[in-house]
């Protein structure tokens, strides 16, 4: 486990805010009728700020969505970039896993790369300096035949083929774990690889077929790679939305509202205030 | 909140949790379209990089070179 955290005892008041920018996470890839499990989608990029100044503020917010799973030979969708325009902060979105059974669907590049297909010649995607980490490969072409598990907020994610496919590690800010990659799925009744950080969906496998949507919404996670269902197309889980955190010391700003969804929280001196869609915040 | 997909040059750029799609064009420019995460509307939760089929109110999937 990777941890950021700024401890509260050392964060004076009078420091400004905290920013937290995470986009959506990519989604994981689908596979057909075969032997190849799909990648794990990668995590959305994180970008983290200190120091802000938050006195009248009007910032313009996007929360990225998370990336479709992939179905049979139909791509799975990359995760959506999550931004906070005025102050030059954008989180990439991360990267839609492999192809299994079948050629031509890469992982994607992206704030994490998603991981490669089980099927040979299915790269991985790579990550973005400072924002995450690349995909898994497909490894050797061995039983269970995983797909490599995207890449996660905090590592790699694992190799596939022979290899446990699971999905990269995420980040914890202020005991929150976001960021965490979608593991592959799996070729045989052996499980899918684990989804990064228990937030990456799972991969599937010939026994429940399609990937796992990544959960709990808006952290930021690749979706599950498909597993070889028992029969025809199957489906890659969908990554999940990003979100953009303000937090600061002392109580509530008066005067701080937002047009998107918000939800604000007051603990340890700190308030956090919680951008789910997008919006204009204000102070 | 909604899902709004940005359409550039008759493909999918982006996708934004957001309050409207009117709330995406003004702030953002461009043409959005709302879509749904089950797919219950324009035949599916697109990919980006999928094409939107105006003629039919459709995205379109990205498929493999087979």
């Amino acid at each position: 486990m990777i941890t950021r955290r700024i401890l509260n005892s050392y964060w004076p008041a009078n420091s400004g805010a905290e920013l937290l920018v995470v986009a959506g996470g990519g989604g994981g890839g689908g596979t057909g009728a075969g032997q190849y499990g799909a990648g794990g989608g990668g995590a959305g990029g994180i970008l983290y700020a200190a120091g802000v100044s938050i006195t009248g503020v009007s910032w313009t917010v996007s929360i990225g969505a998370g990336g479709a799973g992939g179905v049979g030979s139909t791509a799975a969708g990359s995760g959506s970039v999550s931004s906070v325009t005025q102050l030059g902060l954008t989180a990439v979105g991360g990267g839609r896993g492999g192809r299994g059974n079948g050629a031509t669907i890469d992982g994607a590049n992206g704030g994490s790369g998603g991981g490669g297909g089980g099927f040979p010649g299915n790269d991985p995607g790579l990550g973005t300096f400072g924002q995450g980490a690349d995909g898994g490969t497909n490894g050797t072409q061995a039983v269970p035949f995983r797909g490599g598990g995207g890449g996660g907020a905090g590592s790699v994610g694992a190799t596939g083929g022979a290899g446990t496919g699971n999905g990269g590690d995420g980040v914890s800010y202020w005991g929150v774990g976001y960021g965490g990659g979608g593991g592959g799925g799996s070729g045989t009744t052996a499980a899918g690889g684990a989804g990064g950080y228990s937030i990456g969906g799972a991969g599937g496998n010939q026994t429940n077929g399609a990937g796992g949507n990544a959960s709990p919404a808006n952290r930021g996670s690749g979706g599950g790679g498909a597993g070889v269902g028992s029969s025809g197309n199957t489906t890659g889980g969908q990554g999940s939305d990003g979100v953009v955190i303000v937090r600061y010391a002392g109580d509530a700003i008066p005067t701080v509202a937002y047009t998107g969804t918000m939800s604000t929280s007051t603990s340890g001196g700190f308030t956090t205030h919680t951008l789910t869609s997008s919006g204009i915040f204000t102070t | 909140m909604i899902y709004a997909a940005r359409i550039q040059d008759g493909k999918v750029v982006e996708i934004l949790a957001a309050p409207s799609v009117a709330w995406c064009e003004t702030a953002f420019g461009g043409s959005w379209l709302e879509v749904r995460k089950d797919g219950s509307i324009r035949g599916k939760y697109p990919a980006i990089g999928d094409a939107y089929d105006d003629s039919k109110d459709e995205f379109v999937s990205q498929e493999a070179d087979e």
